[in-house]
């Protein structure tokens, strides 16, 4: 077991080192000048100036001195300071985190329900209403691009008829009131509380379900109730379009699994038993069904803080991907650079807990 | 006594391609404590009639239909399978009827440990608490022969091996001693060395129990050690009924006597096997008259265009031929 978890974890390492050594190399191939950002202010015929900026900022070491010097700064989670925002990189990237987190988890929250509830009905009256629909609808949600729709809908339910704003993520500026006491407080309780069903229960559930639980009623605590109004209104249309595409897709997961699952032998079994229907599908059926689900979920957490470049780009929504983009295209080099990094990171992590979330779901998963 | 009368079982399936009658008529009975066994070739309906014994076919596909389908509990009452609801065979299924199936491996829940399984028969028809069902279980277990039950209700499937799932199925099915065990291929999947011990286990547990045996296989060998009455199915159809001696040793329909010319002996050098010509036919596509009729060696004019009836030979003995032995082979 132990020999399972070191190897996973040296794998990982394994590969982010490959991304980080990607991540210096590849943007020196597209930017035309690393150097260029340094040269704000600078006029372009002061050539010994810029030169002297260059060489300050070791543009002109060898590549493999840069790259070392790179590893160096990464080790100690020195990103620089953001040429545009003149700000740590950090810092920009923290605040915009959140903002991300709150289009992407509750799309995400809302899906998996909706989703799940959806999929189950339609895989077990398979060729009714709700199958048939969901097959229509997953047909729509593939040939519709989601960014198209997302135009559409503020046009129609921002301009036309002004029900929802139509950009940005709050009536006036992007400061939230955040009490970090009360936030701590609350989620202490909460974890403690799970901590505690857990010890009397003896089911890994409860931790499971205790962390997400602790961390929203934590957040919903800190902030005032009519910023949080104000946040849900603006995210409202953004989070539906999101919703909508991925109700499908996992809804059509759900469903392909349920009718493979209902068709296995030990189904059979299962009914030959004498269970009730309701224990057969929730007991036997579902548990098998989910497990795709699993891994599905665990590979989009990764998206959950990188958040999505169109949909925040359309709706000005101050997220991780427009901030990305934004970097791109003011060749503001260590933050794209950083933010890069970062998905990697969480890419990899959220691989890694996947892989550990399903083992223990699935027990035929050898642990080697 | 009887445990189970079917008379005149139909069972029919809709398919994309238009129905297949997968059972055209097929009467059986078991009485109590008896043996009885249906062989046959693969696709010849005898897997579906042990299903529609304990109403675990779903309707569609598929729908049964029979002039008489009774089965009668331990306590006496009587019971029509066909005109029960789902919520009245979950009584039925475990405690008066259960089965066992082919393959172990894939008849057994991937993601639950085998105490969780078998827990539950006792959890949801005897209403015990979790400790106490797995004490039974345990008990269950050892009554299977089932080598340190204790750490083995805490594995997976995946971790034992297919005899061992088998006795887990065994065990599970006669958990509450039901009256009629049905055994679909019980010993198909396993090693050859291993269904000896499965066949035996069948056999001590259905004598201890007083239980019926219904044991569907195409296995003659099988039908030799486990059975005291012998249905001969082919094509949805029962052609030959009888005692296993009987049956075995002087056969009446000529698909029996195929099927046990094929079984090659044990000290006889041979050069190639028997074989009965041609495949069996597709059930939306059956001959016309007899259905054996396009691989029978005997086949007349007549049996290609009348479907036989199921004659009486007297001795509780029938066959679904118009001739007898003495006319055919034994001329």
């Amino acid at each position: 077991m132990k020999g399972y978890y070191l190897k996973k974890v040296l794998s990982s390492l394994f590969v982010l080192f490959i991304i980080i050594t990607l991540n210096f190399f590849l943007p020196r191939m597209i930017f035309s000048d690393p150097a260029q950002p340094y040269f704000a202010g600078v006029p372009e015929d002061a050539v010994a100036l810029r030169e002297q900026i260059r060489e300050a900022n070791g543009f002109n070491d060898p590549l493999i001195v840069q790259y070392l010097d790179y590893l160096g700064r990464i080790a100690t989670l020195d990103f620089g300071e953001s040429h545009y925002y003149k700000e740590s990189v950090w810092k920009v990237m923290f605040s915009r985190i959140p903002w991300s987190m709150v289009l992407t988890v509750s799309s995400m929250v809302f899906s998996l329900i909706f989703g799940i509830i959806f999929g189950a009905v339609a895989g077990k009256k398979r060729d009714r209403a709700a199958d048939k629909t969901l097959l229509a609808l997953s047909g729509v949600t593939t040939a519709i691009p989601s960014f198209w729709l997302a135009l559409v809908s503020v046009m129609l339910f921002a301009f036309t008829y002004k029900i929802f704003p139509y950009r940005g993520a709050m009536t006036a500026g992007y400061t939230l009131s955040f009490n970090g006491t009360v936030f701590l407080i609350v989620f202490a309780c909460v974890i403690a509380l799970a901590i505690a069903l857990k010890l009397i229960t003896k089911k890994t559930l409860f931790i499971f379900a205790g962390i997400p639980v602790s961390l929203a009623a934590g957040i919903f605590a800190a902030v005032p109730l009519a910023d949080i109004a104000d946040v849900a209104y603006h995210a409202a249309l953004p989070v539906m379009i999101a919703v909508f595409s991925g109700v499908i897709s996992y809804a059509l997961l759900v469903r392909n699994s349920m009718i493979a699952v209902t068709n296995e032998d030990y189904i059979l079994t299962a009914r030959a038993k004498g269970l009730p229907p309701s224990v057969v599908l929730y007991k036997h059926t579902f548990r098998n069904a989910l497990l795709p689900l699993i891994t599905n979920v665990g590979m989009s957490m990764a998206g959950l803080m990188g958040g999505s470049v169109l949909t925040e780009k359309i709706f000005s929504w101050p997220g991780m991907g427009q901030l990305l983009l934004d970097a791109c295209n003011n060749g503001d080099y260590l933050l794209s650079q950083a933010i890069l990094l970062l998905f990697a990171v969480i890419t990899v992590v959220c691989n890694f807990i996947t892989d550990l979330v399903y083992h223990k779901f699935d027990p035929r998963i050898k642990e080697v | 006594m009887n445990v189970l009368d079917i008379k005149d079982l139909k069972i029919i399936f809709r398919t994309g391609d238009g129905f297949v009658r997968a059972v055209e008529g097929v009467d059986i009975s078991i009485r109590e404590g008896e043996r009885v066994a249906i062989v046959g070739e693969s696709g010849c309906g005898k897997s579906v009639t042990g299903l529609s014994c304990m109403g675990l076919l779903t309707t569609p596909p598929a729908y049964v239909t029979a002039r008489e389908f009774t089965f009668v509990s331990r306590n006496g009452e009587k019971h029509n399978i066909l005109e029960k609801t789902e919520n009245e065979m979950l009584r039925l299924r475990a405690e008066e009827m259960a089965m066992i199936f082919q393959d172990p491996s894939t008849f057994l829940n991937p993601v639950m440990t085998i105490g969780e399984q078998l827990d539950e028969v006792f959890v949801y028809h005897m209403g015990l608490k979790p400790k106490q069902a797995r004490e039974r279980s345990i008990e269950m277990m050892k009554k299977v022969g089932i080598p340190d039950p204790e750490m083995r209700a805490m594995q997976y499937p995946h971790e034992l091996s297919g005899g061992i799932k088998q006795r887990i199925l065994i065990a599970m099915a006669t958990s509450l001693s039901p009256r009629l065990l049905i055994a679909d291929e019980p010993t198909t999947a396993l090693d050859v060395t291993i269904q000896a011990q499965i066949l035996n286990l069948i056999s001590e547990r259905c004598e201890k129990e007083k239980m019926s045996l219904l044991m569907i296989t195409h296995d003659l060998g099988v039908v030799r050690e486990m059975a005291d009455r012998v249905y001969v199915m082919y094509c949805g159809k029962i052609v030959e009924e009888g005692t296993v001696d009987e049956i075995l040793t002087s056969p009446r329909h000529p698909y029996t006597k195929a099927l046990i010319d094929t079984v090659p002996g044990m000290d006889e050098k041979v050069e190639r096997f028997v074989q009965i010509p041609h495949n069996v036919p597709h059930p939306m596509n059956k001959p016309q008259g007899c259905y054996f009729s396009n691989r029978c060696a005997y086949c007349t004019e007549l049996c290609r265009t009348k479907q036989p009836p199921l004659y009486d030979r007297g001795n509780g003995r029938k066959s679904r031929c118009y001739f007898r032995p003495e006319e055919l082979w034994e001329k």
